[in-house]
């Protein structure tokens, strides 16, 4: 049984390429044009997975309301965000309204389908439906990128698919300095380093929710970041 | 030169005003000076008109050889000192032939007595007591022969004594009255004083000297109006008339004085002092206009004798050659002038043009000058204050004008420097050109800041207005390199890919500044260490960039800031990798940091290129960009613009420059420390 994928998009043209993409991959596809038609669809079926734009036409927010009303429809539906906006604000309250990820449309295909594969895996993983337990375990952390779960201290960390893919790729290689560009090919993000920074920032804040004295994360002016492990 | 100097000078101008006040003061004065002239000629001309017939025989009969009898103020004592005697230097004189012997004379009054003064001077070789000490027979004496003549009849004295002192004198013959006189040697001669009856109305006086014994004069000497030793030509006792003269007192006019002088210039009659009104004091402020408005030409007046005995001035020689005299003097030490006029007094009766005397007479003029110096203080002080107040008042306007133009252009500088939003620009309310000046410029400045604002958003909206047809591109051209394609076209979807790559770049670039804006308002704030920070970016600089030199310069105090290091690090990114992409392979790359007065210099340097010499503050604005060729395509004029906008978030500022003999291009950032 195909994934149920569904795509509210304003843009005629990006909507439609997108389906015809994600249909090549063998999913099942139901584009909306603005908010209220996908949530008539939803109302009667929800998908698999929610891709939203913010902006839907003249509804500027529009796509922060549906992500709003669908969370409070389904607290596991996959969502995420596929928008122009890529502001530090907007990413944040995209976030914060309980999206999977948040995602600009340069992002090529080819990298939407690796995230879409790890959110889908994930659900998997979540539901029970797969069994395969390779965890990277670095200090306390441990992080499975297969469950897309990540503790500190035995604690679950909240992070969304590209922080947790920036911390993967930070703690496989310890004490190494990943450049901005080598992390965003690592999160299959393509954004420019200023939001590389702010994930960064937001990884270090929801560690130290979990554990104040966390410090692992360092900044490397000038080149990027590396996973610490002799700090602390 | 300042405006308001400019109408301070134009002010003085007003300097004018108590110019021209002077002038008019002095011409009035002169007029009046004139006129007053005038009437003193006038009843000077009258007085002499209306001199009693009885009274110009006094001048008629004074005529010929006179003695004026002094007024002898004080009581005289035969003392043999004439220095006591007035206007003793005014006497008659006498010589002898040849000149050695020399007598002066003069004649005083005090009351009925008659008193004469004689002074011989005798170069000789003996002295006169001497020589009488050792002559016996009286008539070859030496001394002062005397003949006196009165009512009483003529008698003769021969004044000689061997040693000084007083005398007692009996006339010659025995018949006469004794004289009381009082002989004084000197050192060339003697003095002897005589004392006369009053009733004596001629004398006749000679002085008698010895013969010289070292020149070889050996005959006797005489001085005088004698001939020999015997009585000569007779000189007239004259005295003041004082009828005449309580008749001049009664007629001259006031404050004016009145003397009548007959043909030689003796003063036979004097009307004495006038009444003087006492002249108030002058202040020196009053003593110095004065003088500014007088004539300084006019000459200062001697302090004349209280008793004039004798006019020789040149007013009263003109008035006895039968001209009109005027002549005009002034007080050295008082404001005051005098006036002295003489007219001829001419004969009535049978020969109306004989000259038999003048009429002097003299006003003080105090009162008129005073007048117009009161008037020229009026003047002057009001002149004085409208001036100041005039240029006072210039001189404000002026200031409140220039400080007004001030006020607007410093406010239209500070519009300029912070390319923000136009604060409100001071005098818009005002109704003069200035007002419109304002108006106008904040019109321009509001343009211009709109104009800034939306250059500084198209970028950004720009940017994501282009997002949208990228990602249609590049989705479109994702599916289509899904589907089976020939080499060619496989070609073209990569050329196709490889530009919209470029495109990507490029719209990312350009929504950096907007994005940045709201990453400065979520930036992590906090305190680091600059220095120690620029180690570890520089450490990655040489790192990216092996080819490169790239030197740091570190102060020697920590360098501890409240920052957002992200921040600085996105700035300093940017200027060295303008740094790098702007200069040859093998130039170097400085970058350092200092301290100095609070602030945190951060500094990247690069040789071999430099800017242009216009456009230094605009290289900061968006979408400006100096580079000559662009070929690398990402250089859109933002990175400084973020550099700026980074410095800026900090409360500093960042500036460039060329170094010094051309050296390169220097960027500095400067973070105050306590922000």
């Amino acid at each position: 049984m195909p994934r149920r994928i569904a795509i509210i998009e304003d843009e005629i043209a990006i909507r439609q390429n997108f389906e015809d993409a994600l249909r090549r991959q063998g999913y099942q596809v139901s584009g909306y044009g603005d908010r209220h038609s996908a949530l008539a669809a939803f109302s009667r079926r929800l998908p698999d997975l929610v891709i939203i734009d913010v902006g839907l036409g003249d509804d500027v927010e529009g796509g922060f309301e549906l992500c709003r009303e669908l969370r409070s429809m389904s607290r596991v539906l996959p969502i995420m965000f596929l928008t122009a906006r890529d502001s530090d604000p907007d990413v944040i309250s995209g976030l914060r309204l309980g999206a999977d990820d948040y995602l600009t449309k340069d992002i090529s295909l080819p990298h939407l389908m690796a995230r879409i594969v790890v959110l889908f895996r994930r659900v998997e993983m979540l539901s029970g439906e797969h069994s395969s337990n390779t965890w990277l375990e670095r200090d306390a952390l441990r992080l499975s990128a297969e469950r897309m779960e990540v503790q500190w201290n035995g604690q679950a960390v909240p992070l969304t698919v590209t922080e947790l893919w920036i911390v993967h790729s930070l703690a496989r290689h310890p004490g190494h300095v990943r450049s901005r560009q080598q992390l965003m090919d690592d999160a299959n993000i393509l954004v420019d380093d200023q939001t590389i920074t702010s994930h960064i920032k937001r990884i270090r804040r929801k560690f130290k929710a979990t554990d104040d004295s966390f410090d692992k994360l360092d900044t490397v002016y000038g080149a990027g970041y590396r996973w610490n492990s002799s700090a602390g | 030169m300042r405006l308001r100097n400019q109408l301070l000078a134009l002010s003085l101008l007003t300097l004018l005003l108590p110019w021209s006040g002077w002038k008019l003061v002095q011409e009035l004065e002169n007029f009046l000076r004139e006129a007053e002239e005038n009437a003193l000629l006038k009843s000077a001309q009258t007085i002499s008109q209306a001199l009693p017939l009885q009274y110009q025989y006094e001048l008629k009969l004074a005529r010929g050889q006179i003695l004026p009898l002094r007024k002898l103020m004080e009581k005289e004592r035969l003392d043999g000192y004439i220095t006591d005697w007035p206007e003793n230097d005014r006497g008659l004189g006498f010589e002898s032939d040849g000149g050695q012997l020399k007598l002066d004379l003069l004649a005083g009054r005090d009351g009925s007595y008659f008193y004469l003064a004689v002074k011989v001077t005798d170069p000789g070789d003996i002295k006169a007591t001497t020589f009488n000490t050792g002559t016996s027979d009286a008539t070859q004496r030496a001394g002062v022969m005397l003949y006196t003549q009165s009512k009483r009849g003529q008698f003769s004295y021969m004044i000689a004594t061997e040693a000084p002192g007083p005398l007692t004198v009996d006339s010659q013959g025995g018949k006469g009255i004794s004289l009381v006189a009082e002989w004084l040697d000197d050192a060339d001669g003697y003095t002897l004083e005589i004392g006369l009856p009053g009733d004596v109305e001629r004398i006749s006086i000679g002085a008698v000297a010895p013969a010289f014994t070292m020149q070889g004069v050996s005959t006797e000497r005489y001085a005088g109006t004698l001939n020999g030793r015997q009585q000569g030509q007779w000189l007239e006792l004259v005295s003041r008339d004082d009828a005449t003269a309580r008749w001049l007192s009664a007629t001259v006019p006031a404050k004016s004085r009145a003397w009548l002088v007959q043909a030689d210039g003796w003063v036979v009659a004097d009307s004495g002092p006038a009444a003087m009104a006492s002249g108030s004091e002058l202040t020196w402020v009053q003593r110095m206009i004065y003088q500014a408005v007088a004539d300084s030409a006019m000459p200062q007046r001697e302090t004349p004798p209280d008793w004039p005995v004798r006019f020789e001035t040149g007013a009263v020689n003109s008035a006895l050659q039968g001209e009109n005299g005027t002549l005009w003097n002034r007080d050295a030490d008082s404001a005051a002038v005098y006036n002295l006029v003489a007219v001829p007094v001419f004969a009535s009766g049978n020969d109306p043009a004989e000259i038999v005397g003048a009429m002097v007479l003299e006003t003080r003029s105090e009162g008129l000058l005073l007048m117009t110096n009161r008037a020229l203080g009026r003047f002057s002080l009001i002149a004085l204050f409208l001036v100041v107040v005039l240029a006072a008042g210039l001189w404000l306007f002026a200031s409140r004008l220039s400080h007004r133009v001030q006020k607007l252009s410093g406010a239209v500088s500070r519009a300029m420097d912070k390319s923000g939003q136009v604060s409100e620009l001071p005098l818009t309310t005002s109704a003069d050109e200035l007002g419109d000046l304002a108006r106008n410029t904040e019109k321009l400045l509001r343009a211009v800041a709109e104009y800034t604002a939306y250059l500084q958003k198209l970028a950004g909206r720009l940017s994501h207005e282009l997002k949208t047809p990228i990602a249609i591109t590049r989705s479109s051209l994702e599916n289509l390199s899904s589907h089976d394609l020939d080499p060619q076209a496989q070609q073209y979807l990569s050329r196709a890919r490889e530009g919209l790559d470029r495109q990507s770049a490029i719209v990312a670039a350009m929504s950096e500044a907007q994005r940045l804006e709201g990453s400065v308002k979520t930036a992590d704030w906090e305190i680091i260490d600059l220095g120690e920070m620029l180690k570890h970016s520089v450490d990655a600089y040489r790192l990216v960039n092996p080819s490169r030199t790239i030197n740091l310069t570190l102060p020697v105090e920590n360098c501890e800031i409240r920052c957002a290091p992200d921040l600085i690090a996105q700035a300093l990114d940017k200027l060295v990798d303008n740094a790098i992409s702007l200069s040859p392979q093998d130039c170097e790359i400085n970058i350092s940091l200092g301290l100095e007065e609070g602030i945190c210099l951060l500094a990247v340097a690069n040789s071999g290129s430099r800017l242009p010499d216009v456009l230094h503050e605009q290289l900061f604005d968006s979408l400006v960009s100096l580079r000559e060729n662009r070929v690398s395509g990402q250089h859109l004029g933002l990175g400084l613009h973020i550099v700026r906008l980074v410095a800026e978030a900090h409360g500093g500022s960042v500036s460039a420059r060329n170094l010094p003999d051309d050296a390169g291009v220097e960027f500095t950032i400067r973070l105050p420390i306590a922000c």
